[in-house]
């Protein structure tokens, strides 16, 4: 099974987008590409190939869930591990985004420290059929 | 990680400069466009200031975006939830806080 190496962040805020750059590859060793907004990021994806995708749930032009069928319908988005980002609270809400497609949900606020093995072990769990 | 909780701080005047910039184009009969898009700051405020550890900020932010979800909810109700916020994050200013 590949191994999860390529992280591509769609995060319109600055300070998390950050974080997430510091978590993601001075921590975890990733190769991280960073977005602002889901159209450039559906741009870039038939060059950048994430294995996986950051996909904040509110942005600026495309929210997370307008953008989860624009990525799945170019050939490099179709098979990523699709992770949303979202400030909601609640197990219901993890149902309903899990519903709408996506691997798995994470919460804002997360611990930067921890997040490359959180996020190593949803792609393990989402590739286990691979 | 402190060089970015830093910046955050830094940041955190602009975030409030636009949070009140949304607030006053937020009509008095509410308006979903304008509720959304103050709503998607705070949003953002909630998510970036728990990240960082400043719990009171993203939980008045938390406050905040609740409040616009509601369209029942009036204008002073909006600013009281925006007012919230301004004082937490004075009080970060003022403390310095970095845990």
């Amino acid at each position: 099974m590949k191994g999860l190496e390529k992280i591509m962040v769609v995060e319109d805020d600055a300070d998390i987008r950050d974080i997430l750059e510091l978590s993601l590859a001075s921590v975890g060793g990733f190769q991280v590409s960073l977005f602002g907004d889901a159209r450039s990021a559906l741009a870039a994806l038939p060059e950048n190939r994430p294995d996986m995708i950051l996909l904040d749930l509110m942005l600026p032009d495309l929210g997370g869930l307008e953008a989860l069928p624009l990525i799945r319908a170019e050939p490099a988005g179709a098979g990523a591990t699709v992770v949303l980002l979202t400030a909601m609270a609640g197990a219901d809400v993890r149902e309903e985004f899990l519903a709408r497609g996506v691997q798995e949900v994470l919460f804002k606020p997360f611990d930067p420290m921890s997040l490359p093995r959180v996020l190593a072990g949803i792609w393990l769990a989402t590739r286990v059929d691979d | 990680m402190t060089v970015l909780r830093g910046r955050f701080m830094e940041r955190l005047p602009a975030r409030l400069d636009e949070l009140a910039a949304a607030f006053a184009a937020f009509p008095e009969a509410g308006g979903e466009e304008a509720s959304a898009h103050m709503a998607r700051l705070a949003h953002s405020l909630a998510g970036a200031a728990g990240t960082f550890g400043f719990e009171a900020l993203a939980a008045a932010a938390r406050r905040l975006d609740a409040c616009l979800r509601d369209p029942a909810n009036p204008r002073a109700r909006v600013a009281a939830g925006l007012a919230e916020v301004s004082r937490a994050t004075a009080a970060i200013a003022r403390d310095g806080t970095f845990d």
